[in-house]
């Protein structure tokens, strides 16, 4: 993490949801297979996906880097008092930083999985998927690319 | 997001300067009186309380204001947790923010007075319960302790 006024946390933040999409790709694939669409459903729907997601929330800010997240990130800001109860407020601001950063990965995570979703869906005449209309036999490796590709895209687009 | 350049040292400086224009009546009839103003300023000084409170510490900082302020001051920071016990934490670094410059501006305004009582110590004005005499000197005492607040 860098300190200073211009880090752009948002950025950092559409990166780590991006590999976040990338480290459960098989499992995104496997879920479009069956069911045509992947599940944003961080915790229920993924292996260990809430370990997956307490790797961004860092703490640790210091002050001046706390209120950079905070303000740059301010839509995704957690507002869970019990998290900072009895902390100082340089601590309890550090901590929800920590917070809000890890729920901007995890919303942005959830709308690039919407976005997976419906790029899927637009293609489907290429991938055939579905619980009906999937064969394991063809067009496997496809989906796998272009779900890889759809996540590569945001990553260099960060 | 805005960039916050204030320089809070500067303004804390100020803000006790200010505190000791506003106050100059008393300070120099307490030299003329007692030899020496006294630096308790919330309790020596007619509601001293309240405009230190009102002028310096009743204010609100954005986040990132907040943390400049508490980099910049950090020597003077406020460590009470009651004046913020049960705030959200943007309120409650806002409100150790306030506290902690309105500290600042004490700490100036304490070191601001020991400067004037030295200097006119220095001066031989012919002040003090005992000492003190109708007869003007050439500068006024008042003009000179204007002077060594306007040259803090």
């Amino acid at each position: 993490m860098a300190a200073g006024k211009e880090y752009d946390y948002r950025q950092e933040a559409k990166r780590d949801a991006a590999q976040m999409a990338l480290h459960f790709l098989d499992e995104i694939v496997e879920q479009l297979k069956e069911k045509g669409t992947a599940s944003d459903r961080l915790y229920h729907d993924y292996e260990n996906g809430d370990e997956a997601l307490d790797r961004y929330r860092q703490g640790g800010y210091s002050l001046h880097e706390a209120a950079d997240v905070i303000e740059q990130l301010a839509e995704y800001e957690v507002d869970d008092e019990g998290l900072w109860q009895g902390l100082s407020p340089r601590e309890a601001i550090s901590v929800m930083a920590a917070e809000t950063y890890a729920n901007a990965v995890f919303e942005l995570w959830r709308d690039l999985i919407d976005r997976i979703n419906m790029a899927v869906g637009d293609n489907l005449d290429r991938f055939t998927v579905g619980p009906k209309e999937w064969s394991p036999h063809k067009k496997d490796s496809k989906l796998t690319e272009f779900v890889k590709y759809k996540i590569q895209s945001e990553l260099a687009e960060s | 997001m805005a960039k916050d350049d204030t320089d809070y040292l500067r303004e804390a400086r100020d803000d006790a300067k200010s505190a000791a224009q506003y106050f100059l009546d008393e300070i120099v009839e307490a030299i003329e009186s007692d030899g020496k103003a006294s630096d308790d300023l919330t309790n020596d000084y007619s509601d001293g309380d309240s405009y230190h409170h009102e002028t310096h510490v009743d204010r609100s900082y954005k986040l990132i204001e907040a943390s400049n302020l508490l980099d910049q001051l950090s020597r003077y920071e406020e460590g009470d947790p009651g004046l913020w016990q049960g705030m959200a934490p943007r309120e409650a670094v806002s409100a150790q923010a306030a506290y902690t410059y309105g500290n600042a501006v004490y700490s100036y305004f304490r070191g601001l007075i020991e400067e004037i009582n030295d200097k006119v110590a220095e001066e031989n004005f012919d002040v003090g319960p005992k000492d003190w005499s109708p007869l003007k000197p050439k500068v006024s005492l008042k003009e000179f302790v204007n002077k060594v607040i306007a040259e803090f």
